[in-house]
């Protein structure tokens, strides 16, 4: 598999539908490392691995976690 | 010296101005100066004045509405209003939101005079954009800078005075940054605590609808109002607020805060920022504070969860958007929105993960402190030609906070040698947003930042033709 940015965010653009300029092209694959590290980080970290996640999906609509 | 919400209420029920005067002097000073500042994108006079008119007969006949009534008011435009259909100052065809938002409602139903819709970020995200049909903000101390985002207009209103009171959104810091680049008062409440249901959303569990006033107080008023369960809005807790007498002046005797001179060690800050912290915390002290220094807790993890977060939140309400309307974003909206394409569906419940284990360590840390004090941002608002998106959210100390979802007020606490407002923002623990506004409100009363007005309001044009 090809991890490198140049062939990642073209398919994940495409993947999304979108058709943006070259030059914003360009801009997205010269970040998309760095977004990428930040978010690897954010999986290293021990005290999250088995934490619950934030949200929370009730059964009413309108749900509410807390009511008075 | 500007007028403040509290001042205005008194002087409608002395008899010293009527609601409709009020609202008159405002609307003169934004006749004369928004075509520099560009605070409104929409003002609705004529209800604006009716409503004026209503509020003095009421208070004539003794149906009192509470503090708010007759007060002028700006609303931030991806806030409904029945006035008209939101913008959220994008040219893109989006949600139809023709019936007031709850906070609206509320505010009407309290009295408050509806003057217009303010400018912001489009969408509250991006840059702002010369080229977009729709008035630039800029900053009433230094119409060279921007005023901040995405809150601009009613940030700037309240400085120049063309307006008393604000709503705004804050998903980054986009209530707290702008006050602070224009002087003002700005609280993100505790995320929960004010239904963001009739607004455009940006970051769904990052997004906070909150006050802007003169002084903490008056934010504290408004959030009595805005406050409470709304039955069309899940992130609803049921809670509300009440704004009580005991906030003013309360000395913080007994309190003990935590400073973080710099979040995350960011040394580019402007020279003025450390000495104006060190004046504002002994300030927190003569109130009878205890200020200790602290270390925020995964402060760059928690800051870039949001960054992530919003954007993958972000580009889930605006794919379809995207697809068809490429061009129709502005150039900073859509490349700052895009960047949620590039979030996995993984990546995203990690990141909601890491939010639940930040909570707790910071939980850890407000076991040991009341309140959280640091400066709001690095710099004074930036200078247009400047001026640089990312870089703009590199120098706010603000994000955090919407990861965590705690209260977080903004307070003026001095000027850059260019004569820019600095400030600074004071957190708490979840639903103790009456704690953090009365920290600040005891801040305020020893201090008059936040009395200043630029040369561009309504207070410097009174106090000139006296």
């Amino acid at each position: 598999m090809n991890t490198a940015p140049s062939d990642i965010v073209p398919a994940l653009l495409a993947a999304a539908g979108l058709t943006v300029s070259a030059e914003e092209q360009a801009r997205l694959i010269a970040e998309y490392p760095a977004w990428r590290a930040r978010m690897d980080t954010l999986y290293a970290l021990p005290e999250a691995r088995y934490e619950s996640p934030a949200p929370v999906f009730g059964a009413q609509p309108g749900h509410t976690s807390e009511r008075p | 010296m500007r007028t403040t919400i509290a001042e205005a209420a008194a002087a409608l029920r002395s008899g010293a101005t009527t609601a409709v005067e009020l609202l008159r002097s405002r609307l003169t000073a934004a006749d004369a100066h928004d075509t520099d500042l560009g605070v409104y994108l929409s003002r609705f006079d004529d209800t604006a004045f009716a409503a004026a008119a209503r509020a003095d007969a009421e208070l004539a006949t003794g149906q009192d509405r509470g503090p708010l009534h007759g007060i002028p008011f700006g609303v931030k435009d991806c806030i409904a209003a029945e006035e008209g259909t939101v913008t959220a100052q994008s040219t893109v065809p989006g949600a139809a939101l023709r019936q007031d938002a709850p906070v609206v409602a509320r505010l009407r139903a309290a009295g408050a005079v509806l003057t217009g819709k303010t400018t912001m970020m489009e969408f509250a995200i991006g840059a702002p954009d010369p080229d977009a049909p729709f008035p630039l903000p800029r900053n009433p101390w230094h119409t060279a800078h921007y005023t901040g985002g995405s809150t601009s207009g009613s940030a700037s209103g309240i400085a120049a005075g063309m307006f008393l009171g604000g709503l705004g959104t804050d998903t980054a810091g986009s209530i707290r940054y702008p006050a602070a680049a224009c002087g003002v008062t700005g609280l993100k409440p505790t995320f929960g605590l004010v239904p963001k249901s009739g607004c455009i959303p940006l970051g769904d569990s990052h997004d906070h609808v909150g006050p802007l006033a003169a002084t903490a107080w008056d934010c504290a008023m408004i959030l009595s109002v805005i406050a409470g369960s709304a039955p069309d809005d899940p992130s609803s807790t049921g809670r509300g607020f009440t704004a009580r007498a005991g906030h003013r002046g309360r000395p913080l005797a007994g309190q003990r805060i935590g400073l973080t001179r710099l979040p995350g060690g960011n040394p580019d800050v402007c020279p003025e920022l450390g000495p104006a912290l060190d004046a504002a915390v002994t300030e927190l002290r003569a109130c009878g504070a205890e200020v200790v220094p602290v270390e925020l807790p995964w402060y760059e993890e928690l800051t870039w969860v949001a960054r992530l977060g919003l954007a993958a939140e972000a580009f889930a309400y605006h794919a379809t958007g995207l697809r068809e309307h490429w061009l129709e974003y502005g150039p900073g909206t859509r490349m700052a929105i895009v960047r949620g394409s590039l979030i996995s569906a993984g990546d995203f419940v990690q990141l909601q993960r890491v939010r639940r284990a930040g909570q707790r360590k910071l939980a850890e840390l407000f076991t040991g402190v009341d309140l959280v004090v640091t400066p709001t941002s690095t710099h004074g608002a930036p200078e247009f030609r400047r001026l640089c998106t990312d870089g703009m959210a590199e120098t706010a100390f603000t994000a955090y906070w919407n990861a965590v979802g705690n209260p977080a007020v903004s307070v003026p606490m001095g000027f850059t040698a260019e004569g820019l407002p600095l400030g600074m923002q004071i957190a708490g623990r979840p639903f103790e947003d009456a704690g953090v506004l009365a920290a600040a409100d005891a801040y305020q009363s020893r201090t008059d930042w936040h009395r200043r007005s630029p040369a561009l309001s309504v207070a410097a044009v009174e106090e000139s033709s006296r």
